[in-house]
């Protein structure tokens, strides 16, 4: 045999219940490196097969597997009065698609809660952008911020009390965060270009965010507490919509040059080397899975827009099969608890 | 006799105050309402009315375009930002909302920011025509309601633009 690995097992169904039982070996050293049992309801075969993928992964790779996880997109059909914009959960490859939201008017930027059961994204169905939390399970759902102007860009801290925003209310936007205990509002930046896009660092003591304070859009750096911004980005003349690893070594952005619109990744661990992982041309969102193995981006084929994976180093990527329409927007969720 | 003076002359003031106040509105022998179409009235001349909404040819305009990752007024557009302005300035109840919209380049966060620029520049332009701030509100739609779908710049130049609403005429 020339597989360095091999696993073997089966699955029996009972009451209602699926228990596999698998074993993983070393071919080579003809050595049992798992033997386990996983359970669950009868529908989740899916699951159950994605929960052994991870412990597969993790033995091997010595990283967490994140196939067992969940992602969120947005999808539009139809034009003007008769768009329909969906916000959608599936399965990490796609499958198992549910709605849970839906509009005539524009959905955006979602974001999850770091235990993975809340979602916050950007509506537009009061006439104006607005920001909404809701409860994935439930539905239930609550306003974050509707005040005059932009209410965009929501992304939860790694300890799910705060909410990062860009609000325009006082002029043009500039990057806010909201306790969500006390609705209490803390400004982080002052300068009259547009500051959007705030993504947390995994400490939570660092928000990364975009701006065009130097003219084309960058990304920059700002304590979470406040204080002065960093400029991080100087190659590529357009940077912009980070997404960063849960390590915080990666950033991934979308970098423009001329027309041409890619997913770039930049290794801070490397002195900001970067590394191009999408051929564009208009390519958006890029979203880390939470073991940072791979990332969802969007891309345009034709009128419509679609969702690949790509991995880190951009050797494999591959389009998700999801529903007709266009889709954009993707966000790759944290991992699950069995 | 100085207080009978010091009355007439005041008289006279109100008159000429009256006179010039008026000239407005009085002075076009065809009242405007009458006027046919598409003869915008010049500053100083004639007063809007919502019927010249949809008659007058520049008050039916109601685009501006920019172009790539701009949000200056663009001198072409001066004429639509003036007679939009002297509606306002004519009808103090008039209120308009300015759609801000950008193309599909960029990101969508971004072009919101960017959306937002475009409408306040024609917000300042118009208040800088006299037209009063309450009577404007801004909204931004970035990239999301575009007007033309393709990948290339003649649909985008399409998309980077203003749209003038009016929400009470």
């Amino acid at each position: 045999m020339k597989q360095q690995y091999i696993v073997v097992g089966r699955t029996a169904y009972a009451g209602g219940v699926l228990k596999a039982d698998f074993e993983l070996w070393d071919v080579a050293k003809q050595q049992q490196l798992l033997g386990l049992s996983i359970t669950g309801q009868g529908s989740d075969l899916r699951r159950v097969a994605h929960q052994i993928a991870d412990q597969i992964y993790q033995k091997i790779i010595g990283v967490r597997g994140a196939f067992d996880t969940r992602i969120a997109y947005v999808t539009m059909v139809g034009l003007g009065n008769n768009a329909q914009y969906s916000l959608v959960i599936a399965d990490s490859d796609g499958y198992n698609p549910q709605t849970v939201v839906r509009s005539h008017e524009a959905l955006l930027s979602p974001g999850w809660s770091p235990d993975g059961r809340e979602l916050a994204y950007v509506s537009f169905e009061s006439g104006n952008s607005a920001i909404y939390i809701q409860n994935i399970a439930t539905g239930a759902r609550r306003v974050a911020s509707a005040r005059p102007g932009i209410n965009g860009a929501p992304r939860f801290s790694p300890d799910g009390k705060r909410l990062a925003v860009s609000l325009s209310y006082q002029g043009n936007p500039e990057i806010y965060v909201i306790d969500l205990a006390t609705g209490a509002l803390t400004r982080l930046t002052h300068n009259l270009s547009i500051d959007t896009e705030p993504r947390w660092t995994p400490d939570g003591a660092n928000v990364l965010f975009t701006s065009d304070r130097s003219g084309k859009p960058q990304l920059y750096e700002i304590p979470a507490g406040g204080g002065s911004p960093q400029r991080v980005t100087f190659q590529g003349q357009y940077n912009a919509n980070a997404s960063i690893s849960y390590d915080g070594k990666k950033v991934a952005m979308v970098q423009g040059n001329g027309n041409v619109y890619r997913i770039a990744v930049m290794d801070r661990s490397l002195g900001g080397q970067e590394t191009f992982v999408s051929p564009g041309n208009l390519d958006d969102a890029p979203s880390w899975a939470p073991n940072a193995s791979m990332l969802l981006y969007a891309a345009n084929e034709g009128p419509r827009g679609v969702l690949y994976a790509v991995s880190a180093d951009g050797r494999v990527r591959q389009r998700l099969v999801l529903s007709d329409g266009d889709v954009r927007e993707p966000a790759w969720g944290p991992y699950r608890n069995p | 006799m100085n207080a009978t003076v010091r009355v007439s002359v005041v008289a006279l003031l109100c008159l000429a105050a009256a006179a010039c106040a008026k000239k407005q509105e009085v002075k076009p022998t065809p009242p405007p309402e009458n006027v046919p179409t598409a003869t915008a009235p010049t500053q100083g001349e004639g007063v809007f009315t919502p019927a010249d909404l949809q008659s007058n040819a520049c008050l039916r305009t109601r685009v501006v375009y920019f172009d790539f990752d701009k949000s200056d007024i663009q001198s072409q557009f001066d004429n639509i930002v003036a007679c939009h302005a002297k509606y306002l300035r004519d009808r103090p109840m008039a209120r308009m909302t300015i759609e801000g919209n950008t193309d599909e380049r960029g990101t969508r966060e971004y072009n919101l920011g960017l959306g937002e620029r475009r409408g306040n520049a024609l917000a300042t332009a118009l208040e800088a025509a006299g037209a009063s701030a309450s009577q404007i509100k801004v909204v931004s739609y970035g990239e999301e309601r575009p007007v033309c779908r393709e990948h290339n710049e003649g649909c985008w130049h399409q998309n980077r633009r203003d749209n003038i609403v009016y929400t009470t005429e």
